[in-house]
């Protein structure tokens, strides 16, 4: 891996999801509160302006001041590659019912990748997510048959979540 | 708004590359076919 650094690359509008939000979520995070064995997995925030860097070293300051010890590193940031495809929507990529609709919408690789529905489905199946609603999973606009898969794998925040 | 893993190198090397050229035989989700006027972008490595 040399001098890489596994990254999320996260596009946002701000007027829907502020900067702040997103630095919270991040130091929410523990793993930035553990020292960096390696570049590939460190902790990091690149920021892509002053702005940036200000909300950063912001957000470390309120971590760090409840006592806890923040080694993420705030670094500039220079050339974003994209990982090798099998990286791309781990979890999602390795469900095959779910990737037969996926494929049949998004044909092309990178159009799966760029895909918000895919990351969204990616985030339901990996991380824990519930889906606010049954709404949002049928937004995917899977078939029926997918859909009442998908129902299975996830969990439904909403109390009136029937099918 | 789209997140994906990926690499992010201080000094330079491609590490891959996808295109191609099909059909798709489903459509795509409103999310997927609405065009974003403006995002801004951040990035972050969670270690």
């Amino acid at each position: 891996m040399g001098d890489h650094t596994e990254s999320l690359q996260i596009d946002f509008d701000p007027a829907q999801l502020s900067l702040a939000k997103i630095m919270e979520l991040y130091f929410a995070n523990r793993s930035s509160c553990r020292a960096a064995y390696s570049r590939q997995y460190m902790s990091a925030i690149f920021v892509h302006d002053d702005a940036q860097k200000n909300a950063a070293l912001d957000a470390k300051k309120v971590i760090e001041s409840r006592g806890t010890k923040v080694h993420a590193s705030i670094l500039p940031a220079a050339q974003f590659y994209l990982a090798e495809d099998y990286h791309q929507k781990y979890m999602l990529r390795n469900d095959a019912p779910l990737m037969r609709d996926f494929k049949a919408m998004y044909p092309n690789d990178s159009d799966f990748v760029n895909s918000t529905a895919a990351a969204r489905v990616n985030g339901l199946l990996g991380a824990g997510r519930r889906a606010s609603s049954d709404v949002e999973l049928k937004s995917f606009n899977l078939s029926a048959e997918t859909h009442a898969y998908l129902r299975t794998r996830v969990k439904i925040s909403e109390s009136t979540s029937n099918p | 708004m789209g997140i994906g893993l990926s690499f992010f190198n201080l000094s330079g090397n491609k590490l891959g590359a996808d295109e191609g050229a099909a059909q798709a035989s489903r459509p795509v989700p409103a999310i997927d076919a609405a065009q974003p006027a403006k995002f801004e972008t951040a990035t972050f490595a969670l270690g």
